[in-house]
């Protein structure tokens, strides 16, 4: 990890998704139900929703008897089978994930999640070349969208064909300019071409956008040390130190944070208080334990201690867009709301993405009479609600290198 | 560049909060049999018709059992198996096999009749004679795990270091392949969990150091449970749940006793979970670095800054961490120049979900991870490396590549329906340009198994390197290379001057109009091995004649032109032409 600014997006495994939805010109995201699905029983339906949620939240254990069971009842729903197979992909059960994936893309041949996410499982498998072949219809219909490019560069670059993994990469990262992992699989592209002076830049950007990158790091310090730069690779070295570090005590901490997210989401807020200050005593630097201390105390209403929570989230990472939302609702709740327009303002401007901020502008421009301001903002809302489905508190994916 | 999931680090993370009591209501996986295993991954099958092989074990007298006494508890000593050496023992001219021993947990009663190491006395013709307790090394009550065997004291005869848990043995060799004990009486006890073992000339005196690997500090009175918490569920720990052991490393004194040397020599490092570990010069400077594969953390490259110190240099030189700068599951490493480069390359094995590793030489002290261009990356996805060395099975003049596979957790099945406990080994062609393919397996390479220790080894001495290896909790394993061979390899046995008989770190490159071979002198590798310590090189009598230069450490390199015909010689130090060394 492990900067807070992903803790407000989908773990990795649904990330894709919502980011090429996101792509996805209005309209043509896919219908939630395969052709031959029957009709839903409304348990069904509420197990789908539920379990839809769990995942997205990184509760894979909790989400699967009831993805399974909305799936027996609709068993040619496409979203329900490639929702089941991020789950199996996610708990190694790559099989049963390459069978739900491809029945998915039986029931719904567009489906994007389902493509990109097969692509994906059959890259972690070592079998890059019939990755590619799947992935190649999005780049036929979608080729523009980054996650797609991503992949491509990805599955490229570890097929040995660092030529194609370098152009998939330079397109994704004309895209997306601030996509650390599209200028990191620019610099492995270059690397492997023997363009060191070039692929120490792409890697210190990726290593700029993400400070917290792994891979960047390790080769920011290696290609320093070769370029005769021996104070750059030292500090890079520091930093990836520091990195893993981080990664080492996310790893220790990873059932409290499961457990707390679990229990908030339940709304048990004073179980998910006791998880998460576990973790703020194992790392009193993790931003997000105390982002999340913030956010179950703002929930018991003990507004005090929230606000200390949160001013020490945003001290730890002050382009915390998620605490910065939080703060904002404090303060609109404690009616300081000049104060709120500017936290939440702030929520967007870090995170253009972000819609949650927006629903609350709205709200308080409506309270102060600005019915077109608050039309405007929640039109807003909506707009990044269809792109990026949201699951209440969500996880961090703490796996560095986890694809966005 | 790929996500860090891992099967021990994330199923047994997962597996872990289970029994925290997270829970879990995953419904149970069907089992991986024999057959079900993973789809071919990328630079699989692609050829067919090249070398064959043959189970040699039963015919050739070698019955060995590794026994790791498990009951249950899920112990991680019951996990990492462990190693065999080639040396010749008894000094008849013949390569002796031994295979540690597990036995017993400690603390637990011993099994009638109580498990014993290998020692197999070469009858010739690819004969064994198990001998273990005539000769002295039956290792009885000693929970082993690697093995290396050279002439500490300087006498002519090797002796044998096992390393182990709770202490190691040193068998000093009394003459024609008897030994006696004397780990304490040289120093050499240690303590702690040792894997893996290199004897090597760190300080160019003359006489083999000794350096040891250490895994974690491991208390088997410490009942921690791990996997998911219903019944046959338990696994062994991830060793992320403990602290790293620091190696050791013992400075010669001369007479064969030892002073450990570990912090004057800068080798105190407390950072890594040793398992494999090879000696050989990569920076070219003469004398010999170390190379050390660690699990879950960094691996080390120890840099020999002369007559003995070390620094390291690993993370700064690019061989630390897996291309996106995670520290991996390091189980087996070895070295060699796969590219024919002139420079020694190194290799290390991984867990399963992770890539084995590929590390190439660039010659200006840096290693650039050539794991993805050479195709070794794709086929090991699936798989969970251990012993692994580069020998030439095809005799083409270029290094192919052996790995030895199996999971650590037995039950791995109901964790995992792609990734299965036994696993194939896998033998990769090189093709040049340093690629490698993974050819059909065909004879044993078609079975499943759970490879620890693994080395090159011409077991019937007809010129092609065979294959031993040692099972974890399973019987040894011994392949004879069948593919044509005669006429085809030049085998050549250094004779280096007192005490450094074996010649130790010497370096022999053979070379014929722009092609070279190079190779290096060496005891442990692989996994917690030590492989045969003859040479072998390709020979094709149409670029006939040939030129050996052979570096002996510490001396003067020296020529050997016009070698017109292969087999096997013997080149001794002082007969070559003496050329300048660096």
């Amino acid at each position: 990890m492990i900067s807070l600014r992903g803790a407000g997006r989908v773990p990795a495994g649904c990330a894709a998704l919502a980011i090429l939805l996101a792509a996805c010109p209005s309209g043509e995201r896919p219908e939630p139900q395969g052709p031959a699905a029957p009709a839903a029983a409304p348990e069904a339906d509420a197990a789908a929703r539920e379990g839809m949620r769990l995942l997205q939240s990184g509760a894979v254990d909790a989400a699967e008897p009831l993805l399974v069971r909305a799936l027996a009842a609709r068993p040619r729903d496409a979203r329900l089978l490639e929702a089941v197979g991020q789950v199996y992909a996610r708990s190694d059960r790559f099989g049963q994930a390459e069978t739900s994936y491809r029945q998915a893309l039986e029931a719904d041949p567009a489906s994007p999640g389902a493509r990109l996410g097969l692509a994906r499982l059959l890259g972690d498998m070592g079998r890059n070349a019939e990755g590619l072949e799947v992935l190649a219809p999005l780049l036929t219909d979608r080729g523009d969208a980054p996650p797609v490019l991503l992949q491509e560069a990805r599955l490229r670059l570890r097929a040995g064909d660092s030529a194609g993994g370098l152009k998939a990469a330079r397109r994704a990262a004309e895209r997306e300019p601030r996509s650390a992992e599209a200028q990191y699989l620019i610099g492995l592209g270059l690397e492997a071409a023997g363009e060191r002076e070039e692929a120490l830049a792409a890697f210190e950007r990726a290593a700029e956008i993400d400070p917290g990158h792994l891979g960047a790091l390790s080769h920011v310090r290696t290609l320093a040390a070769r370029l005769g730069r021996a104070e750059k690779a030292a500090q890079a070295g520091a930093r990836h130190q520091a990195a893993l570090d981080r990664r080492r005590v996310d790893e220790r901490v990873r059932s409290h944070r499961i457990a707390g997210v679990e229990a908030f989401n339940r709304q048990e807020y004073g179980r998910a208080l006791e998880e998460f200050r576990i973790i703020a005593r194992e790392d009193p630097a993790d931003p997000q334990a105390q982002l999340f201390i913030g956010s179950s105390l703002l929930a018991l209403d003990r507004r005090d201690e929230a606000r200390r929570a949160l001013d020490r989230s945003l001290q730890l990472d002050p382009r915390g867009e998620r605490a910065w939302l939080e703060m904002g609702r404090l303060l609109a709740l404690e009616n300081r709301l000049d104060e709120a327009v500017t936290a939440l303002r702030r929520a967007a401007e870090i995170e253009p993405e972000f819609a949650e901020p927006h629903y609350f502008l709205s709200g308080i421009l409506q309270a102060r009479g600005d019915a077109g301001g608050a039309r405007s903002e929640m039109a807003r809302y909506e707009e990044l609600r269809r792109r990026t489905p949201d699951g209440g508190m969500q996880l961090l994916d703490p796996r560095p290198g986890a694809q966005p | 560049m790929r996500s860090t999931r891992r099967v021990a680090a994330a199923v047994l993370a997962a597996a872990v909060l289970s029994a925290a009591g997270a829970g879990c209501d995953r419904g149970r996986p069907e089992p991986a049999g024999a057959g079900s295993g993973p789809r071919a991954a990328d630079s699989a099958p692609r050829s067919s018709g090249w070398v064959e092989w043959s189970d040699a074990g039963a015919g050739a007298g070698v019955r060995f059992r590794h026994v790791n006494g498990a009951r249950g508890r899920k112990q991680m000593l019951e996990t990492l198996g462990a190693g065999v050496c080639v040396f010749d023992a008894d000094g008849d001219g013949r390569q002796d096999l031994y295979f540690v021993q597990g036995g017993a947990i400690p603390g637990d009663a011993a099994p009638s009749p109580e498990p014993v190491a290998g020692f197999y006395r070469n009858l010739g013709g690819g004969r064994f004679e198990e001998a273990a307790a005539a000769a002295g090394v039956a290792a009885t009550g000693h929970y082993g795990f690697g093995c290396v065997a050279g002439d500490i004291d300087g006498d002519s005869d090797r002796d044998l270091f096992v390393a182990g848990y709770g202490s190691n043995r040193l068998y000093v060799n009394l003459g024609k392949g008897r030994f006696e004990e004397r780990a304490a009486a040289a120093g050499v006890t240690g303590g702690g969990w040792s894997t893996s073992a290199t004897l090597f000339d760190a300080d160019r005196d003359g006489d083999l150091d000794l350096y040891v690997a250490r895994y974690v500090a491991y208390n088997l009175s410490q009942d921690l449970y791990c996997g998911e918490n219903r019944p046959g569920y338990r696994t062994v720990c991830h060793p992320k749940n403990f602290d790293a052991e620091p190696d050791l490393f013992y400075l010669n004194r001369g007479d064969g006793t030892f002073v450990d040397a570990t912090r004057s020599a800068g080798l105190h490092e407390t950072s890594g979970k040793g398992l494999g570990v090879v000696a050989g010069d990569v920076d070219g400077d003469g004398d010999d670095d170390l190379y050390v594969a660690n699990d879950d953390t960094p691996n080390f490259l120890w840099r020999n800054r002369g007559r003995g110190v070390f620094e390291e240099i690993a993370q700064v030189a690019g061989c630390a961490l897996s291309e996106d700068g995670i520290p991996q599951a390091g189980m087996g490493t070895d070295m060699a120049d796969y590219d024919g480069d002139g420079r020694p390359d190194l290799f290390v094995t991984n867990l399963a979900e992770e890539t084995n590793e590929l590390y190439r030489n660039d010659g200006d002290g840096a290693f650039s991870n050539r794991t993805s261009e050479s195709g070794l990356g794709p086929p090991s996805l699936l798989m969970l490396g251990f012993g692994t060395f580069f020998f030439d099975a095809d005799f083409d003049g270029d290094l192919d590549l052996y790995v030895g596979n199996g999971h650590i957790i037995d039950n791995i099945a109901l964790y995992s329906d792609t990734i299965t406990f036994e696993m194939p080994s896998q033998l990769y062609r090189n093709l040049g340009g340093g690629r490698f393919d993974l050819p059909p397996p065909s004879g044993p390479f078609a079975g499943r198994y759970v490879v620890r220790g693994a080395v090159p080894f011409d077991l019937d001495d007809d010129g092609d390197e065979d294959i031993v290896a040692s099972q974890n909790n399973g019987p040894a394993l011994l392949w004879r290379h069948d593919g044509p061979v005669a006429g085809r390899s030049l085998v050549v046995m250094l004779q280096g001057r007192a005490p450094n008989r074996d010649a130790v770190g010497a370096v022999a490159l053979l070379a014929s109009g722009g092609r070279r071979q190079l190779r290096l002198s060496r005891t442990g590798m692989s996994y917690a091995s030590q492989g045969d310590r003859r040479l072998f090189f390709a020979f094709d009598p149409a670029a006939a004649p040939y030129h050996l230069s052979v570096r002996w450490p510490g001396a003067p390199n020296e020529e050997h032109f016009s070698i017109t015909a292969p087999g096997p010689i013997t080149v001794q130090q002082g007969t070559g032409r003496s050329t300048p060394s660096r």
